[in-house]
């Protein structure tokens, strides 16, 4: 990167930390610290909302993912509109009624302590390992991309996120998010209209569509139903529906960002925000991608998109095999490129034969591009068996440094910076309170002043932020369990999401029904994971993960019921 | 009925109604760009 790249990057980055930790400095009691003084607008929690879900893996594997797979991730979320509505109106009167500082002080007024307890647990389990996660898996990106240590870069995102969320709490978490919301959009956008101008002249926007429609990345809608596919408009209005409600309504690191609303009006407006501006948030960006793609059809993309796991094949015995490669798929490129003007010319002339004919041909040499891919990939894993040859994560940021000018480069590293440092700052922020409010103060010290405890959340957010350096800096090592953790939110999700909905919709089940019901649906979800894990799974028990958040919170309703109805009737009434 | 004077809940449903009439819109809008450039 050039200086002035260097200077967009850091600039941005130390003035959105610097600004933030500086203007919420003087934070004194608990409200101010964990819910920003209850002064957030609907806007201003919207945003925060947003861009504690994007993450930077959105903005680096989402473009990639369009390139080679098209657009039909955007189905995913259509639930996320429709958990918003149940949200606003059952969860967020529920914790304005009771004022509190996490989800899961809800549920002890309604179930008892045990419940409270497990379902925090769960949540600083499966929240302390993702934050290592939200800091590693970008972390390994850019590190390549830039050139720096991984563990510098982990370093250097981990450390940034704790210099303000520590000293300035939520409301920090909060101020910041706004610029870095501004950073992510604005930098995505100008990425977009920059795309769309270094098209050829006679391709444009419209061909541009046409071919991308043509070479199948369209695939805006699946209508066929099938339980083991993720990615068709039914998983999206029902599976990912429970995930976004359990996501959304019981994970402390979203639930704290809308805690702190001016009124309960505000905080509902900024949940309804997210679910309106969501899904054309995340077609802009896979349209990014799909036109990354339509670019590289006139401009020859590098064979593997990873140049630095390139080089190191460059520098191997594979040299010669890998530069035969690659000049075959030059070869391959002009070809195609010839090809794919004709379809285009057919396309917009609306000639179905020639369409059909063109069609075929550019798709015959797509797969022959992808079969020599896969030959480097092979080469790459040759000469470093631990090497991911899975290169979409780099496809956009490849093309970001290769094509777009200086100044621009920076600040889409600092969109990638900033989604990172947004993610991990409420993951934080949400993880110090919840062992202050729902451990500490409620289990081990109950009788302190405030400032104590506002000391005691600032050494927590510290200590879960230098464990997710050092997950972040370990996780290399343990791929499996990357995948694990990757893994653990929809493993329990359901069956949060569960025990929330019966302390909304059941009266009748009190709390000692819905702990063990709890704990078997846990049970279920996880001897289903183990079928489909290991391929023993048949008929309706063979699903995605996505359907385990289905699976695991009908359980725990319908359990409850049961296990209620079993219980000696003293045990009906609940502890509210 | 001037705006201050509106039942609360009837703006509550209009705000809801409005998310899902816009998340249609969206879905018929995908249908089009699907069948349109395909």
């Amino acid at each position: 990167m050039s200086i002035p790249d260097w200077t967009v990057l850091i600039g941005t980055l130390l003035f959105i930390v610097v600004y933030g930790a500086w203007k919420n400095r003087k934070q004194r009691s608990l409200t101010d610290y964990m819910r920003g003084s209850d002064q957030a607008s609907w806007w201003a929690m919207g945003l925060s909302v947003m861009a504690t879900q994007a993450s930077a893996i959105t903005f680096l594997s989402t473009p990639g993912q369009a390139y080679s797979d098209g657009m039909r991730f955007l189905q995913f979320y259509f639930g996320l509109p429709l958990a918003m509505i149940v949200l606003s109106v059952f969860f967020i009167p529920a914790f304005y009624r009771l004022k509190v500082f996490t989800a899961y002080e809800f549920l002890e007024t309604r179930f008892g302590l045990p419940t409270r307890l497990l379902a925090a647990f769960l949540f600083l389990v499966q929240r302390g390992l993702a934050a290592g996660i939200t800091i590693y898996a970008p972390g390994i990106i850019l590190s390549t991309l830039l050139g720096w240590p991984l563990a510098a870069t982990n370093i250097f995102i981990g450390m940034l996120v704790i210099a303000y969320t520590v000293s300035g709490g939520s409301a920090a978490v909060s101020q910041t998010q706004k610029q870095q919301m501004a950073v992510m959009m604005g930098g995505m956008v100008v990425a977009g209209v920059m795309v769309i101008q270094m098209l050829p002249p006679d391709i444009g926007l419209q061909g541009a569509m046409h071919i991308a429609g043509q070479t199948g990345k369209l695939n805006l809608l699946n209508f066929d139903f099938d339980l083991n596919d993720r990615y068709n408009i039914w998983s999206g209005m029902t599976a990912a529906f429970f995930l976004f409600m359990a996501y959304f309504g019981t994970d402390q690191s979203q639930v704290q960002r809308y805690l702190g609303g001016r009124s309960m009006r505000q905080s509902q407006m900024g949940l309804m925000m997210n679910g309106l501006l969501k899904v054309p948030m995340q077609f802009m960006i896979l349209m990014i991608g799909v036109l990354v793609f339509v670019f590289y059809q006139f401009n020859q993309p590098p064979v593997f998109f990873n140049e630095q796991l390139l080089s190191q094949v460059r520098q191997s015995e594979d040299s010669p095999r890998l530069s035969k490669l690659e000049y075959e798929y030059s070869g391959l490129f002009a070809e195609k490129q010839e090809e794919i003007y004709r379809l285009k010319e057919a396309a917009m002339a609306g000639n179905p034969e020639a369409i059909a004919h063109h069609r075929d041909r550019v798709m015959n040499l797509l797969d022959q591009e992808h079969d020599m891919r896969t030959e480097v990939k092979d080469l790459v894993k040759n000469t470093s068996s631990r090497a991911e040859t899975n290169d979409k994560d780099y496809i956009f940021m490849r093309f970001v440094m290769d094509y777009l000018p200086i100044g621009l480069v920076g600040l889409l590293f600092a969109v990638m910076f900033s989604a990172a440092m947004s993610s991990t700052s409420s993951e934080l922020n949400a993880l110090g309170t919840t062992t202050t409010i729902d451990v500490y103060k409620r289990t081990i010290n109950p009788a302190e002043t405030e400032a104590h405890y506002v000391s005691s959340t600032k050494w927590f957010t510290l200590g879960w932020g230098l464990l997710a350096i050092l997950f972040a800096m370990v996780a290399s090592l343990f791929e499996n369990l990357i995948q694990a953790v990757n893994l653990l939110g929809s493993l329990f999700y359901g069956s949060i999401l569960g025990i929330f909905l019966v302390a909304f919709f059941v009266r009748y089940v009190g709390g000692r029904a819905v702990f063990i019901a709890a704990l078997l649906a846990e049970a279920a979800v996880l001897a289903i994971h183990w079928l489909n894990a290991s391929d023993l799974a048949t008929g309706w028990l063979k699903m995605s993960y996505l359907w385990y958040n289905v699976v695991g919170c009908l359980l725990v309703v319908v359990l409850g019921v049961v296990v209620q109805s079993l219980l000696p009737k003293s045990s009906h009434v609940s502890s509210e | 009925m001037n705006h201050n004077s509106e039942n609360p809940h009837r703006s509550y449903l209009k705000m809801y109604v409005f998310s899902l009439l816009f998340l249609a819109a969206q879905i018929v809008f995908f249908y089009y760009l699907m069948k349109h450039y395909t």
